[in-house]
């Protein structure tokens, strides 16, 4: 590994280091601005002292650079905190429920991908064409839509209308349709634009004349040679918008009733449940970040530039 | 001895949104095999229009109204008529002004030189693909083939690459190569070696090349014949010599002039 | 037919000048502009259906549908409640919502994007941190929290748009900034001795005024859209006001029985939001040379 290399990967993990201890430290203080969490528990007539026992219980009483330190200690070993509302470890109760949203995530990202990327691609070998002024309209469009609301819509159709669906909860293939296809409206517009933006740039390369000068035509041009070399982009959006997902596809779940971590946030703050919140903005901080060195390790397998 | 490339009366329009613009206005040029020609012009006098017409790379929107285009005798532009997808890559290769971008960053020499070589030559074998790249590249001069097989373009010297992007272009043995201001981006000495690398390909191998540049100093080291191009009309065309010792039109007499050690 | 002149005839300006889009930023305000007025006009004219309720036309569907009447030409809601006229006084706070959401988003970001790239060093390392902070944390959940802890009002909002918003336009207005100081005329002024907060002031900023107006229309979009999904999760506008997105919320629990609550603001908002995107889509291509290509 060259000197440059070794600087460039230091500089990016020191960076992604200070991101995630800032976004930690936000969600530190967001849990600490809370109010008294013993209201919460005890309701507001409870006495004195058995609230300072409480606090005592809870470790609030202690300096709050010592409960800080406690708190990253906690995230370092996977020890997110206890649930004010559910009396269990909050990473438990994340474990829960990850499987269903990555279900959904992964149901809604692949669609999204299989629709997005050639639709994309589409758009760019047809630049100025109607295809691509179709395609492109198409694309800002879905990230236009509220997609909740396009949710709420598909139920109305093919859960009421027509009763082909089901319109929430969650179990078989078929209650997992209408929430991916929701799921996928965003990713799939932004996948889209992405695509077609990253694409145009990369067909408009010389090396991609070069390739047709040496006979080289059609499908090859354009995935072997554009769409590689497009990728990257693309890949990082995808990436990204699965880290964004995981933790805050709050209002499909919501619309869908389908028990993943959207919903049990969203329990969570109706609750007041605080400890459970800041747990689950710490996941969501960490599987971005961890992500995040995902799309740098994919980037220099695709890249031998970056090497 | 017959003609490689014969352009007849070519003329080629851009149709744009708000007018039609000539890009071409009825050119004619021949080139015999085993011999250079130049095509000389300031940018935007129509050389490489006419280069990229010979291969079939136009813009979607630029259209042959009139004129042919034959290459040994087969007509392979010509209005409503485009063969040249029989040719590209492989009766025609072809050079471009900037070598590292001509190369994809992702793939390795070897793999490209290996995509062009069975994409034209039917049935190659593994141990064949590898056998004629190395000859390319040594042909190229190139005295560590193997290393530059297996290198991506950015792991080389600028010059390294030019000779691969040129390698990339005569592994098909084309009878035809065109050069589109393929030394442009190269310093001095790095060019004066690819064209004596040019001039020794057209003898060993008998290539016709069209090499398209705006250094007429340049076209006159290299070329056997000049065309002087402007304003998308070959306004002077013959010997290398007798076009730069007794320019016939103004243009090129300016063009001349603009050369300090010529006047 | 135009004989070949001085111009440029590379491949690359033929095929830029046949395919510039000619999107038009008129064509794109007017209807915005109509919506914004009908919204705020209607009310006055006082041809809109009284707003109380009525318990003998409860869910009433829209006009044009069986069943439907024309006194309520988007029909009633459970309380027989027309329509159209929440619908219509809803649209003017979400079309505030939008701006103000948009202003305060785009301020602070602008400003700390413009600080980050002129004077680079420590002082961009730090606002560089923080914009990849808040990209690095799930914003939906950051905007619960706050909204949870703070509770539902109209000023919270702002600060959870502002607070989800500024980041993007941090980002945007950082790497203009860098691209402008690199000018040519900056190193002029600075060798004249011009004072850094005149060079800021009097020539970066209007240089970026373009992208800054185009980044704000966008921004508006989202602000729509992140409303939208927090008054539907009863965590944005709580009544008694009303906006489009909390229309929403109150159509969700009659989807089966009277769709055309949720139907028309969900459509409203979408239609808003991609005349705004194309809107800033068209400002963007026309200030950014490099964009304009696409």
């Amino acid at each position: 590994m060259k000197a440059s290399t070794v600087r460039r990967v230091g500089g990016r993990l020191a960076s992604l280091f200070a991101s995630l201890l800032i976004a930690l430290s936000l969600a530190f203080v967001l849990g600490r601005l809370s109010g008294d969490p013993t209201t919460t528990i005890l309701g507001p007539m409870a006495p004195p002292e058995q609230r300072a026992a409480l606090r005592h219980e809870l470790g609030l009483d202690l300096p709050l650079v010592v409960q800080y330190l406690d708190y990253l200690k906690g995230v370092l070993t996977g020890d997110l905190g206890q649930s004010l509302q559910f009396y269990q470890s909050n990473t438990s109760m994340i474990a829960d429920r990850l499987p269903y949203t990555l279900q959904l995530v992964a149901a809604g990202m692949s669609l999204a991908l299989l629709v997005g990327v050639p639709l994309g691609v589409l758009a760019a070998t047809r630049e100025g064409t109607r295809w691509d002024r179709a395609a492109s309209t198409l694309a800002l469009l879905g990230q236009s839509v509220p997609v909740f609301w396009f949710g709420m819509m598909l139920v109305v159709l093919f859960a009421v209308k027509l009763g082909w669906l089901p319109a929430g909860q969650s179990g078989t293939p078929k209650h997992l349709v209408l929430p991916a296809l929701t799921m996928s409206v965003y990713p799939m517009a932004h996948i889209a634009r992405l695509t077609r933006a990253s694409m145009s740039e990369a067909l408009a390369e010389p090396y991609i004349d070069s390739a047709r000068a040496r006979g080289i035509a059609g499908w090859r041009i354009v995935w072997r040679h554009a769409f590689k070399n497009a990728m990257m982009p693309i890949l990082t959006i995808v990436v990204l918008q699965t880290g964004i997902l995981l933790s805050g596809a709050v209002a499909v779940e919501y619309v869908y009733s389908w028990p993943g971590l959207g919903q049990l946030a969203l329990q969570a703050i109706q609750f007041r449940d605080f400890p459970l919140v800041q747990a689950i903005v710490v996941f969501g901080a960490l599987v971005f970040v961890l992500l995040n060195l995902l799309v740098d390790l994919v980037h220099s397998i695709v890249d031998p530039r970056v090497r | 001895m017959s003609e490689l490339l014969t352009v007849s009366g070519l003329t080629v329009t851009a149709r744009l949104a708000a007018d039609d613009l000539r890009l071409l206005d009825a050119v004619d040029l021949e080139l015999r095999a085993g011999q250079i020609i130049g095509v000389v012009g300031e940018s935007g006098s129509g050389k490489t229009t006419l280069a990229r017409a010979v291969v079939g790379l136009l813009e979607r929107n630029v259209r042959v109204d009139q004129g042919a285009i034959t290459l040994a005798g087969q007509t392979v532009v010509a209005p409503g008529v485009d063969r040249t997808d029989r040719i590209r890559g492989s009766a025609v290769g072809m050079v471009f002004q900037d070598a590292s971008r001509s190369l994809n960053p992702l793939m390795k020499v070897r793999t490209q030189l290996a995509e062009v070589l069975r994409r034209h030559v039917r049935d190659i074998t593994r141990a064949e693909v590898e056998r004629r790249s190395v000859e390319v590249l040594a042909q190229m001069r190139i005295t560590d083939p193997t290393r530059v097989l297996d290198s991506y373009p950015h792991q080389l010297s600028g010059g390294l690459r030019q000779r691969a992007a040129i390698g990339l272009a005569v592994v098909t043995r084309p009878a035809l190569v065109i050069a589109d201001e393929c030394t442009t981006a190269l310093d001095v000495t790095t060019q004066t070696k690819v064209v004596e690398l040019f001039r020794t390909l057209v003898d060993e191998l008998g290539i016709g090349l069209l090499f398209v540049t705006h250094d007429l100093m340049l076209a006159s080291d290299l070329c056997d014949r000049i065309a002087v191009m402007s304003r998308g009309r070959v306004v002077e065309h013959g010997d290398a010599d007798q076009v730069l010792e007794q320019p016939q039109q103004e243009y090129t007499r300016r063009l001349l002039a603009a050369i300090p050690s010529w006047s | 037919m135009r004989a070949v002149s001085h111009l440029q005839l590379d491949p690359v300006s033929v095929r830029r000048a046949s395919r510039r889009p000619r999107t038009s930023v008129f064509w794109l305000s007017l209807p915005l502009a109509v919506t914004v007025g009908l919204v705020f006009l209607l009310p006055l004219t006082g041809l809109l259906p009284d707003a109380g309720q009525n318990l003998d036309a409860t869910r009433q569907p829209p006009g044009f549908l069986d069943g439907g009447a024309w006194a309520h030409p988007l029909g009633t809601d459970k309380l027989g409640q027309d329509v159209l006229t929440q619908f219509v006084s809803a649209g003017r706070l979400t079309i505030v919502i939008g701006l103000v959401g948009a202003l305060v988003a785009i301020v602070p970001g602008t400003l700390l994007g413009v600080l980050a790239g002129y004077f680079r060093g420590w002082v961009d390392r730090v606002i560089s941190v923080l914009i990849n902070a808040q990209l690095a944390l799930p914003f939906i959940l950051v905007a619960l929290a706050i909204i949870a802890n703070r509770g539902s009002s109209l000023p919270v909002l702002f600060l959870v748009l502002a607070l989800t918003g500024w980041a993007v336009c941090a980002r945007v207005t950082r790497s203009a900034t860098l691209a402008v100081r690199e000018r040519q005329f900056v190193f002029g002024l600075r060798a004249a001795g011009a004072s850094e907060t005149r060079i800021v002031l009097r020539h970066i900023l209007p240089n970026l005024a373009g992208t800054i107006v185009a980044l704000g229309t966008l921004q508006v979009g989202t602000a729509i859209l992140v409303e939208s999904a927090l008054s539907f999760l009863g965590l944005g506008v709580v009544p008694p006001r009303a906006s489009w997105g909390s229309m929403l919320a109150s159509g969700q629990d009659e989807l089966s029985q009277a769709w055309w609550i949720a139907f028309f603001p969900g459509l409203a908002i979408t239609l808003l939001v991609l005349l705004v995107n194309l809107l800033g889509d068209a400002l963007l291509t026309h200030h950014d040379p490099r964009k304009r290509r696409r």
